[in-house]
């Protein structure tokens, strides 16, 4: 009965049925078939949403796309641009740049992405990039947001595993920063080898100083948020609620650029994709629940820790899991599917929750970039007009160098725990 | 396009976005208070939190309308137009009985709370309003679907 939970999940998913839908089917059959009782599916899901720490998360996602749409990210990128965009691959420098810091407002990698590459796909071509590396490069970067603090994922990873979010938050914040910096070594030399990047003046001669005046109030808001979630003084819910009214002051008083039908539309936006969102979440519990309920769950971890006596083994076993999971669903719907496996796991060897859950989400934001599926691609594909096989030369390097730093992360949990440790959050 | 249609076509969209609104000035108004005068508003955690539940089918329902929902399209677009036609087909058939089983379990759970008198924790008001939210979010997803299906049909071909 558990394997068919697993095995109906993953035929309607390949079929491209919405993940929500693949999720809830075998979950509904199961749970009648097994005779566990239809009448728990409806208090389950309604509980599974009532829940106090996932109200960060709607908030968060307003937050993102008000700043998004308020022309902040424009004039982040074009004071990153004044900076260092005049060198060869200076632009790819800036959408590194600019990503990570992007991810520090919003927690998701696909909005991420699609909020810089509006911008950046085009000017990038503008300067002679190939569409390829610049949809590739784009995605990549964006993939940071996940894991770069405030990030959704790490509030769902809270909320499972019954973690502290601000630890995990802060805890998020070194390894996001080496993702991002990994990614400059196969950017800057993929550019120098094919010549990207003219080094001609650019267009706007507003200055350092302008430009910096102008960014300034978009430059606060992850100081806001991250200060007062690392400084205890904020919730995640009341962070995010504090990001989302100081994003509307921007645009309203500040940059006077939203108008009332736009910030119409920005509510109807960040309630659809927090509705996408929770409803993943409120099947997926119950997935885990039915799952848990007839045994199939303990029955695969016992599986996993038989395969070998080495914790490294295992945890390298569980690693290329999630990549691969990641590679093909979100990650949201992996930590419901795979936590409840890991964590008599995790238990058994002693690993540090706040650690762990920081390199499943690292990992996860690698499968969001890699081909053939990733997410993030197929929404900078878009954005750059392409096909997805446009990208692959370019992508895999990158997804090496991600690697790399998602090894440094596991090897020195140090990474991971010093920001929590000095704020005192763990 | 008279007010009346674009509010019928949109209705979700309109309760959806009040919503969200909403919940996002009762969590800043509870931060005022607590920061400010030092009197959380306890109360308003429930509602918020019951809140997130009916933003869930407004917008649940809204994305189906818009086809937004998160797939994975890779194999699919491998196949031809034809299967994929049938295919949706399908999936909008698989779509509708989940919903409807899932708004006839929350009728019957409603029914229940009525009959027992369950009341919320901390405002004491009936349960069965909260729970609400399912039959009537289920109902207005399964017309949804119903209808962008027909759509397709239509148009599709």
């Amino acid at each position: 009965m558990g394997i068919a939970l697993f095995l109906g999940f993953f035929c309607l998913l390949l079929l491209g049925v919405p993940i929500a839908i693949a999720i809830a089917v075998p979950t509904f059959l199961v749970i009648w078939g097994a005779g566990l009782g239809t009448p728990v599916i409806s208090p389950n899901f309604f509980a599974g949403i009532a829940k106090f720490p996932l109200l960060a998360i709607p908030l968060f996602i307003l937050a993102g796309f008000i700043l998004e749409r308020c022309g902040i990210s424009l004039r982040i990128i074009r004071f990153a641009n004044i900076l260092v965009g005049r060198r060869r691959g200076g632009l790819a420098i800036v959408a590194i740049g600019v990503c990570v810091f992007f991810g520090g407002v919003s927690g998701s990698g696909p909005a991420d992405s699609a909020a810089i590459g509006a911008i950046l796909i085009p000017a990038m071509f503008a300067q002679g990039y190939s569409r390829g590396y610049s949809a590739a490069l784009i995605a990549a970067a964006g993939s940071t947001a996940i894991i770069v603090p405030p990030s959704i994922a790490l509030i769902i990873y809270g909320a499972i595993t019954n973690t502290s979010v601000p630890a995990l938050f802060a805890a998020g914040a070194i390894p996001g920063f080496l993702a991002g910096m990994s990614l400059l070594v196969p950017a800057i030399w993929i550019a120098r080898k094919r010549g990207y990047g003219s080094q001609k003046e650019s267009e706007e001669h507003i200055g350092v100083w302008n430009s910096f005046k102008e960014a300034l109030w978009g430059l606060l808001a992850p100081v806001i948020i991250l200060g007062g979630l690392y400084g205890g003084i904020f919730t995640p819910t009341e962070a995010a609620v504090v990001a989302v009214f100081y994003s509307l002051f921007l645009g309203f008083v500040i940059y006077r650029s939203l108008s009332l039908k736009e910030a119409y539309q920005i509510l109807v936006d960040a309630s659809e994709a927090s509705a996408i969102v929770m409803l993943i979440v409120a099947f997926a519990g119950l997935f885990s629940w039915a799952g848990s309920t007839v045994g199939v769950l303990d029955s695969l971890a016992g599986l996993l820790m038989g395969v070998s006596n080495s914790e490294w083994v295992v945890l390298l076993l569980i690693n290329i899991l999630i990549f691969v999971g990641g590679m093909l669903i979100d990650a949201i719907s992996i930590f419901y599917i795979f936590l409840p496996i890991f964590l008599p796991i995790m238990d058994y060897y002693g690993w540090d929750p706040v650690w762990f859950g920081v390199v499943m989400t690292l990992n996860l934001a690698i499968g969001q970039f890699t081909p053939p599926v990733a997410v993030n691609l197929y929404v900078t594909t878009q954005l750059a007009n392409i096909r997805l096989e446009e990208t692959f030369k370019a992508v895999w390097p990158m997804v090496l160098a991600m690697l790399v730093a998602l090894v440094i992360v596991i090897a020195f949990p140090v990474l991971s725990l010093f920001v929590p440790e000095f704020f005192g959050l763990i | 396009m008279s007010t009346f249609r674009w509010i019928t076509e949109h209705l979700e969209e309109v309760l959806g976005a009040s919503l969200l609104a909403v919940m996002a000035c009762l969590a800043f108004a509870n931060v005022v208070t607590r920061y400010v005068f030092h009197y959380p508003l306890a109360f308003t955690e429930e509602l918020e939190v019951n809140a997130l539940v009916w933003l869930t089918m407004f917008g649940t329902s809204s994305a189906f309308r818009r086809r937004r929902h998160l797939s994975m399209l890779f194999f699919q677009d491998k196949l031809s137009e034809k299967v994929r036609l049938y295919l949706h087909y399908g999936i909008a058939l698989l779509s509708i009985g989940l919903f409807v089983s899932l708004g006839f379990l929350g009728y019957l759970q409603l029914i229940d709370e009525r009959f027992l008198e369950i009341t919320s924790e901390s405002l004491d008001l009936p349960q069965w309003i909260y729970t609400s939210c399912i039959p009537i979010g289920c109902a207005m997803i399964v017309y949804r679907i119903i209808e962008a299906t027909v759509r397709d049909m239509k148009g599709g071909r």
